[in-house]
């Protein structure tokens, strides 16, 4: 009677969770699992981009307003070189944050999204600043050979009506 | 349960009521805080690698559940000894997952009370292990003897309160 009795609390509690299981939320196994792998490449969000489209050869280093506005068209990704509270106040929108020091320490986690063989296009605030200039050299450095510098930088951007967004980098939390 | 019940109570019935409530309520909060955060669970269940892959996920809904069901039993004082032998059978079954881990010298996390710590830390270690053989003995007087006093299966007649024996209740001694 005592054992009939345990194997119905037992059988009651499997059968409790079979059900929960089915209507509750889908478990992994492992902590890496719940977030989706970052995709290869983020465009922003303009075009679909494709590395065989984009800048004609010609564009040197320094472009303008509006090649940059032609590039993000096409699905370029911008790169914002400055200080990140500058970043999260108002940045191109789906640019990615990346100043120069975090090419000097490890690996940082937006070069996952950034496509070697595609045009990128970092500025900074305008005017002097040159932080756009040394994330470029340091891409240059680690293969990514078709870098543009927006000179005009986000100002001017942002006062001609482009698209621009807040908030903190997207990508660190592991993805959407 | 008449007015009488709790003064007609012999120490052994006392005895047993009071474990009866400690393990029922310490596992139905137990069952409780682990459904809250079955995807922690999971991690745990998984860490603990004592279970193939695919029973990990039915372990981490099955375990908690089974843990509610026993411990409202033994609060109400219902089929009380059996809810104490599945709960024993389940300390068992932690107390070899645990020396299993700590011999194989892993770094897991328990999360046997959900994220509370209580009243060890969340790494495995000897404190679980004492903790769980704590509540083994905790168990054992309401396996052996029955629900004591103020269990809705053996309502307090005029008779002392034993824990054993039929209702009529005759445990002349304590």
């Amino acid at each position: 009677m005592l054992l009939h009795r345990a194997c119905v609390i037992a059988l009651a509690g499997i059968l409790a969770g079979a059900f929960h299981s089915a209507v509750g939320p889908k478990l992994v196994l492992r902590p890496e699992d719940q977030f989706p792998a970052p995709q290869p490449r983020m465009t922003n969000g303009a075009a679909e981009a494709s590395s065989a489209a984009a800048a004609p050869a010609t564009l040197g280093l320094d472009i303008s307003l509006a090649d940059a506005a032609a590039l993000f068209e096409q699905g370029a990704a911008f790169i914002d070189a400055r200080r990140r509270e500058e970043y999260e106040a108002g940045h191109v929108e789906n640019a990615f944050w990346l100043p120069a020091d975090q090419l000097t320490g490890g690996r940082p986690a937006a070069l996952d999204y950034l496509d070697a063989e595609a045009p990128l296009v970092i500025y900074c605030g305008g005017g002097d600043c040159d932080a756009s200039h040394n994330t470029a050299a340091l891409l240059q450095q680690l293969g990514y050979k078709r870098t543009h510098v927006m000179k005009d930088g986000f100002p001017a951007w942002r006062d001609a009506g482009k698209p621009v967004a807040t908030g903190a980098p997207v990508y660190e939390s592991g993805g959407r | 349960m008449g007015q009488g019940a709790l003064s007609n109570t012999t120490a052994r019935g006392a005895l047993c009521m009071t474990m009866r409530f400690l393990l029922g309520a310490a596992f139905l909060a137990a069952g409780i805080l682990k459904l809250s955060d079955p995807q922690g669970f999971a991690f745990a269940v998984k860490g603990f690698r004592v279970l193939p892959d695919h029973l990990v996920i039915p372990a981490t809904y099955a375990i908690p559940w089974t843990e509610v069901f026993a411990g409202v039993l033994l609060l109400l004082g219902l089929w009380s000894r059996a809810a104490a032998l599945v709960l024993s059978a389940m300390l068992a079954g932690f107390i070899a997952g645990l020396a299993s881990v700590i011999l194989r010298k892993m770094d897991v996390s328990c999360a046997c009370f959900g994220d509370l710590q209580f009243p060890c830390g969340h790494s495995v270690g000897w404190c679980q292990i004492i903790r769980n053989v704590v509540m083994l003995g905790m168990a054992a007087p309401v396996l052996l003897w029955g629900p004591g006093a103020m269990a809705l299966e053996r309502p307090c007649r005029r008779g002392a309160c034993g824990c054993a024996g039929s209702p009529a209740g005759v445990s002349a001694s304590a």
